[in-house]
């Protein structure tokens, strides 16, 4: 009788989770199946806020103009995608610490723009992208 | 004797769930925190190469632009003028968000720019997606 009315009580305390538990795998689910882990590795093409105590002019700035179709010019000069580092490390040991600017016009590829990017950020230099089209305006 | 039994057979079924339950709470928890509701551009664009690894980052806002020079948002191909509106709708539903743009290697760069400062009229700070070679 005593044992009969210890196991009446631990019935009683005993809330069955069965139904929360369902629910709360449910909601599991969903947001394991919803959740998504985009990684991407990305490069700022935006150019920093003009700094007031470095005034812009105090360097020859060399120009890369990329064409329509995707021809590389470094100050005016037709240069290969692959040479276009060694052209700007020659340009910079000329005229010493000079940034970049790299204008291509609006109908060039994503692809090469990036690259000749990449190829001026590696050489150190301060480097920004300007459209044709706002340099023009 | 008889009415003992069935008592004991029952005891044995009911496993104890309370730690399973604590697990599942756990994981819940952290995929509720963690979820962040990305609407992904749609399209696999073939990223431009980049010589450097660069840290990885987690964006919000998405938007692609393809080899056929189509701007695509949240599955869809939208024109460009329809995209400050959306940007606009995104970013009410995400104050904090970041900006990627997913431009292919043949897309033109001018409409990779031109997304670029719609994403900076609309304040969201933005950045091109590239691939390490």
């Amino acid at each position: 009788m005593r044992k009969h009315r210890g196991s009446t009580q631990t019935d009683e305390v005993d809330v069955d989770m069965t139904p929360m538990l369902d629910v709360v795998f449910i909601l599991l689910i969903f947001f394991i199946v919803t959740a998504v882990f985009v990684q991407e590795q990305s490069i700022s093409l935006v150019p920093p806020p003009p700094s007031k105590d470095e005034p812009d002019k105090s360097n020859p700035v060399i120009l890369i103009q990329i064409t329509d179709r995707d021809v590389i010019f470094v100050n005016d000069q037709l240069t290969d995608l692959r040479r276009v580092g060694p052209a700007i490390e020659r340009f910079r040991a000329d005229k010493g610490n000079s940034s970049i600017l790299i204008v291509p016009d609006d109908d060039a590829h994503n692809g090469v723009t990036i690259k000749v990017f990449d190829a001026a950020k590696r050489t150190g230099a301060p480097t920004m992208i300007q459209r044709k089209s706002a340099q023009n305006s | 004797m008889a009415g003992q039994r069935p008592s004991e057979e029952m005891e044995e079924a009911e496993l104890d769930m309370t730690p399973m339950l604590d697990v599942v709470f756990i994981l819940l928890i952290f995929f509720i925190v963690t979820a962040v509701f990305v609407k992904e551009p749609g399209v696999d664009v073939n990223k431009p190469l980049w010589s450097v690894d660069l840290p990885t980052e987690k964006p919000t806002i998405m938007a692609a632009v393809d080899n056929k020079n189509q701007i695509w948002i949240d599955k869809k191909i939208v024109p460009l003028a329809a995209v400050p509106t959306i940007l606009e709708k995104m970013k009410a539903e995400n104050p904090k968000a970041e900006g990627v743009i997913q431009g292919d290697q043949f897309a033109k760069i001018g409409t990779v720019l031109d997304l670029q400062n719609i994403f900076l009229a609309k304040k969201i700070s933005v950045k091109v997606s590239v691939k390490n070679q």
